[in-house]
């Protein structure tokens, strides 16, 4: 197992309701090969971000994590879950970092975008001063493509526009050059035009750093631009996992089958979007049979009853779904 | 600059208005101010002199126009009590009003602070429990009664404390905490409230991101942002202090301005009165521009767009 | 709104109201108070005025629950009876206050212009002078009594009313439905009624909750200080202003209204942060 770098083993995350906990996700197995770009699917709501934020240790104190979280590091292999806080935030920044949804809001509004980056070296320790924190942070803001760095380094958050200050939240995470990159939907909140640069800046940077990433969203055209592999979650569970390329070529659960039916094409018959049928149910819900059996077009029986286990379709592609065996295609 | 100067011609506007409030108010009363003055032997020949040299004898609103111009050039008038200006008076008194405000300023500050952060920090914990009701019974109690209390505790029961002001600054203390207290909760209350917002920002799981532990990402990114609106909040203070240092400094015997507009009615003296609500106007005014200056420089968003 | 809609928020707000226990335990020590200064006249034997030179400054016992004071008065009918009193002042000025400073607040945020900008100075003049100085300036003039007491209390507190009801109306104005009312033909008045007045509600309630305590606080504060409410009628603040001297001699005499003063103030800011926690969350910083 020497090249995986990051393994969560059944992983729950449950929140905290009244005096209930709601689970939220429901034991999850993802495993991030070294140098590979990791893709994690799912709508709104069905538990990828707190997945991710898992890793990090950044749930709020309400929220419950259940399973191992497996960080195999140069010598030896830690849980992070058991980890106290002061060595978990070690970690942060120099091994793992991450980069959010929201460009607006991630970045603190009352300091200075190139004081922001400096911080994480400071915190590290490791620069001896300001001045070569400085140095080191004005290099990498051109690196992500922001020009008149020197300048940029004193402006404030609110003068920069999405894109901008999504490099900087890259700049960020890159500058300890970490082993492994948490983007949480990381071009939700931007401009189409600007997401594809975005991107390419992601890739880039992962294959001159030789990083290894796990993309978070809900957008099937990022996972096919950047993954290498991807994880179909939804309602709190893996439904397949594959190569981008067996995927976006074989899909076989019927939740992957509606998630890339519903990208538009040109051509397609604009009468008719294709999406998936019903509304995601709400969170928290336990269900006894497969989870997308109220969605899902062929409804048989015996999934309302039973959970179909993991199935093996190649040696990279796994379905949870009763459909491939009644096809007969087990391998 | 301009938002600056747009602010202050805001502000001029209101103490004209405060003027005009106050004076029209103090006049409604029945009776003639110039044989209160005088006792009740004089002839009508003196009562009708007097009257005209305090320019009585014009319409209310030539007086009015008179007052302003003199208020302008500093002057507030005559006392009756006194016999004394009574910009001179309110200049005398006003030191040990803002002796005793800025020490209780301070003190409400740093416990209001403290408490309300670690409030917000612990929110739902012993802490919290401990301190969030503490800061209700902060704004809740009367400056009288924790007057009242701490004289009774630090004078009475353990004679630490002098019972009334005597110059020295440790007689401050008491009425700094009694005058203190009220704004001490109010400040925790808004810290507390404010700083949990600010904890719950996206910048602050970045901040965790980055590697700095949950008490530094506090202090360092969260803490800033939470008290802007606090420091917006402090003309607003100010103008509770200024209320609540009427009953301390009559308490304590500061001869503060308090005690000037107190012992004002009981002495029937309207110009003093006059003069002492519209210098507070004046201060309060004065701490409301204090406070945009100082939210201005704290925030860079705003003070970027009144540089442009 | 629709009446059902309604019906069904009165419902949860009920099931919310009695699932905080801050509000249900301040709901029924204000009751309680309530009930107790209503039937002061029957729990006790004594007169709130009727002197006893007697028996002055008698400690709590012998008939008198919580002693009696300098004129040998029973403090304990008098605490009550001025718990009468600053309920009236807690709830009567509070009442007008709010009202003043609805009408000004949402007149100055639906006409805008002109009337905005007279409005919200002459609330900025009233909040620009300590509502102590303010209310100095009116006794002086009418005089120390309840009456004079409760036009200060509405002076000092419409401004700040206005000011937050106009932020809130305005806010309610942007609001799609209402902009959909006025395209549809409804007239101003109509929307004023229908749309904002009910939205406003709830940061109205939480307002009025909220200044109750204010109000008694201010009361007590100026009849302390011998200005506000004169003798021989009775008030807790009067009390405590009056007992001072016999602070380190008789405690009591201080403690009994203070201690009353305390716990309505204390009730009454419970019952408003719980009601603003359940109806307006939004608005933390009244």
């Amino acid at each position: 197992m020497s090249d995986i770098l990051l393994e969560l083993k059944d992983l729950k995350v449950s929140v905290r309701k009244d005096k209930s906990y709601l689970p939220i996700v429901k034991g999850v197995d993802i495993a991030v090969p070294k140098g590979e770009i990791v893709g994690l699917v799912g709508e709104s709501g069905c538990g990828k971000s707190m997945s991710a934020k898992s890793i990090m240790g950044l749930l709020p104190s309400s929220a419950r994590v259940e399973g191992s979280i497996f960080w195999h590091g140069k010598d030896e292999t830690t849980d992070l879950t058991g980890l106290k806080e002061k060595e978990l935030r070690k970690m942060c920044g120099p091994e793992i970092s991450m980069i959010f949804q929201e460009p607006m809001t991630s970045l603190n509004p009352m300091m200075r975008i190139g004081d922001q980056v400096a911080e994480v070296l400071l915190v590290h320790k490791l620069v001896k001063n300001r001045n070569e924190a400085r140095e080191k942070v004005i290099c990498l803001l051109s690196e992500v493509g922001i020009s008149e760095p020197e300048l940029r380094y004193r402006s404030y958050p609110h003068e920069f526009s999405g894109g901008m200050r999504q490099r900087v939240m890259i700049a960020m995470a890159m500058i300890c050059e970490p082993k492994l990159l948490i983007a949480d939907e990381p071009t939700t909140a931007l401009d189409v035009t600007i997401e594809a640069q975005i991107l390419k800046l992601i890739r880039q940077m992962c294959t001159s750093h030789n990083m290894s990433a796990i993309i978070i969203t809900h957008n099937m055209r990022v996972v096919s631009q950047l993954c290498d592999s991807v994880y179909v979650m939804y309602m709190g569970r893996i439904m397949e996992r594959s190569s981008v390329r067996e995927l976006f070529e074989n899909p076989l659960h019927p939740y992957t089958k509606g998630l890339l039916s519903s990208i538009p094409k040109i051509g397609d018959n604009p009468e008719y979007l294709s999406t998936i049928p019903g509304n995601i149910p709400e969170a928290g819900k336990e269900a006894v049979g497969c989870e997308f059996c109220l969605r899902c077009s062929d409804d048989e029986r015996k999934c309302f009853f039973e959970r179909p286990g993991e199935t093996k379709i190649s040696e990279d592609h796994f379905v949870s779904c009763f459909c491939v065996e009644r096809e007969g295609r087990i391998s | 600059m301009k938002m600056l100067s747009k602010r202050l011609i805001g502000v001029i506007i209101v103490l004209i208005g405060v003027i005009a409030l106050v004076f029209v108010m103090l006049r409604v009363i029945p009776g003639d101010p110039a044989s209160v003055l005088l006792n009740e032997h004089v002839s009508q020949e003196n009562i009708d002199r007097l009257t005209q040299s305090m320019g009585l004898d014009k319409s209310l609103p030539e007086q009015f126009v008179d007052y302003l111009g003199h208020a302008v050039r500093g002057d507030l008038g005559q006392s009756y009590f006194f016999k004394q200006p009574v910009t001179a008076l309110i200049l005398e008194a006003f030191p040990y009003t803002l002796k005793l405000t800025l020490l209780s300023i301070i003190f409400a500050w740093t416990l209001g602070i403290i408490s309300g952060v670690i409030s917000a920090m612990y929110n739902e914990k012993f802490l919290d429990y401990i301190f969030r009701p503490a800061a209700l019974l902060g704004i809740s109690v009367p400056v009288f009664i924790v007057a009242l209390f701490l004289q009774y505790l630090f004078y009475f029961r353990f004679s630490l404390l002098p019972l009334t002001y005597d110059t020295s600054l440790l007689s401050l203390i008491m009425p700094a905490i009694a005058l203190g207290w009220n704004s001490a909760g109010s400040v925790a209350r808004l810290m507390r409230s404010n700083l949990m917002e600010q904890l719950g920002a996206p910048y602050m799981d970045t901040a965790l991101a980055k590697g700095l532990l949950y008490k530094k990402a506090v202090l360092v990114h969260a803490l800033r942002n939470a008290a802007v609106p606090v420091i917006s909040m402090m003309a607003l203070q100010l103008s509770g202090m200024l209320s609540g240092a009427v009953i301390t400094e009559s308490i304590f015997s500061i001869p503060g301005l308090g005690k000037l507009a107190l012992g004002a009615i009981q002495t029937r003296d309207m110009p003093l009165l006059q003069g002492t609500v519209i210098f507070t106007a004046l201060l309060i005014a004065i701490g409301n521009i204090v406070a945009d200056v100082l939210a201005t420089i704290l925030n860079p968003k705003i003070r970027q767009e009144s540089n442009r | 709104m629709k009446k059902e809609n309604r019906q069904k928020s009165e419902h949860e707000f009920l099931r919310a109201f009695l699932q905080n226990k801050a509000a249900v335990i301040s709901t029924v020590i204000i009751l309680l108070i309530i009930i107790l200064s209503v039937l002061a006249p029957f729990l006790t034997r004594y007169d709130e005025t009727g002197q006893d030179l007697l028996n002055r400054l008698m400690p709590p016992g012998n008939g008198h629950i919580f002693g009696t004071d300098e004129l040998g008065r029973d403090v304990f009918t008098r605490v009550f009876y001025g718990t009468r009193v600053s309920l009236l002042i807690g709830l009567f000025p509070t009442v007008l206050a709010v009202a003043v400073g609805t009408v000004a607040g949402v007149c100055a945020a639906h006409f805008k212009g002109a009337a905005d900008f007279i409005i919200m100075r002459l609330a900025d003049v009233m909040l620009s002078i300590p509502g102590m100085l303010l209310a100095m300036v009116v006794l002086y003039t009418l005089g120390g009594s309840l009456t004079s007491v409760i036009i200060s209390l509405i002076l000092m507190e419409w401004g700040g009313i206005a000011v937050v009801v106009r932020s809130a109306a305005l806010e309610i104005q942007e609001c799609e439905y209402v902009t959909a009312a006025a395209s549809i033909g409804a007239g101003k008045l109509w929307i004023i009624l229908r749309h904002i007045l009910p939205n406003l509600l709830p940061t109205l309630i939480v307002l009025f909750t909220l200044n109750i305590p204010s109000s008694i606080l201010s009361e007590s504060s100026l009849s302390f200080l011998g200005i506000g409410i004169q003798p021989p009628q009775v008030s807790l603040g009067l009390m405590t202003g009056t007992s001072r001297q016999y602070l380190f001699s008789s405690p009591h005499l201080v403690l009994a209204p203070a201690v009353m003063i305390l716990l309505l103030v204390l009730s009454f800011n419970f019952l408003g942060d719980a009601l603003r926690d359940i109806l307006d969350p939004e608005r933390k910083t009244l």
